[in-house]
């Protein structure tokens, strides 16, 4: 392979995360808009702006706003915001052995563009060759490490605009769950998503990171179960 | 200053999170990582189950079952291979009609 023929190739992983990174910009554009209300409504909207790139998850965002709106001081907060995160240890430790012979530098850029869309295309991308798969994540994550911070700054700018439109907070539940499909083909992952189902219904009323951390819980027990039986 | 402070911890434990097993990642064990990505798969579902079961309009009756058939519909779409657009094209259009009809007939 000459030296084009490898520029070439270096380019079409990068844009082919950009491309799988696009539909998903779209589909968070609700959600962005939403967290940019709650932003803009807090007590100190600079401060809540400036965490769009340390938080980096709408969900845990708009919680601690949320949370901070009554009065529940600065621990409660901090609680909830680093429960509902939690699942960053998840997908950063499943990414763990694609980043072995990484530098340090690039296993920085990536940990700093880890997210739930930016795991879950990594983890799709069918491809056997790892410095591959890297540029392909950091395609979809730079998009999307720029995308979502401007769809905040609109939504600090237009406010609550989408409270009337219900169908718009579907869209992250579509897209999520349009992400996580391809991975319940495997029995262990069909156990872990079966599981994961079971506890969210029991569990609708509880406090979203207690939630999250109990089905991560019913999700890698039954998956063991499911993978111990199989192998 | 609360808002400052609740923020800054969350941000950084956030960004913690994210580094620390990344920055480690020679000494994470296969056995530990294939757990983390169940662990990730449950968490993905779980959210995608609670922000239907949470989901709420006021304009209609059964928000709920309405959220419900249309990410069903729409994650059809996903498991027969059609892209996220496709999905949450199918998905918003199926809620735009079942609220329709579900208001008539409410």
């Amino acid at each position: 392979m000459n030296q084009v023929d490898v520029v070439t190739h270096h380019h079409a992983d990068v844009s082919a995360g950009v491309r799988a990174m696009a539909p998903m910009l779209v589909a968070y554009a609700p959600f962005g808009l939403l967290v940019g209300g709650a932003v803009a409504a807090s007590e100190s909207p600079r401060a809540a702006w400036l965490s769009t790139w340390t938080i980096y998850g709408g969900a845990a965002h708009l919680a601690v706003l949320d949370v901070l709106q009554r009065d529940t001081g600065v621990l409660g907060a901090a609680l909830v915001g680093l429960l509902i995160n939690a699942r960053m240890i998840a997908y950063s430790v499943s990414l763990a052995p694609h980043w072995r012979d990484a530098s340090a530098g690039s296993r920085v850029a990536a940990a700093a563009m880890l997210t739930d869309a930016t795991w879950a295309l990594a983890r799709n991308r069918d491809t056997a060759d790892p410095r591959a798969r890297r540029r392909f994540y950091f395609g979809a994550g730079l998009t999307l490490w720029f995308g979502w911070p401007l769809l905040v700054s609109l939504g600090v700018l237009v406010g609550g605009w989408l409270d009337g439109v219900p169908v718009a907070t579907l869209l992250p539940s579509l897209t999520l769950g349009s992400l996580v499909v391809p991975q319940l083909r495997s029995r262990p992952g069909l156990a872990a998503g079966v599981a994961a189902t079971a506890v969210a219904v029991a569990t609708v009323s509880l406090d979203g990171g207690a939630a999250m951390v109990a089905a991560a819980a019913a999700g890698v027990t039954a998956a063991g179960l499911v993978h111990r039986r199989t192998s | 200053m609360t808002t400052v402070v609740a923020l800054l911890l969350v941000g950084v434990g956030s960004v913690a999170y994210r580094l620390l097993p990344l920055l480690g990642a020679a000494r994470v064990p296969e056995a530990v990582s294939t757990a983390a990505g169940w662990a990730g798969i449950s968490v993905l579902t779980a959210v995608t189950v609670r922000g239907v079961l949470s989901h709420e309009d006021d304009s209609i009756p059964w928000a709920v079952p309405v959220a419900l058939v249309s990410v069903g519909l729409g994650l059809a779409m996903a498991v027969r291979g059609r892209p996220p657009l496709v999905v949450l094209g199918v998905g918003a259009a199926c809620y735009l009609v079942l609220a329709a009809t579900a208001g008539a007939l409410g």
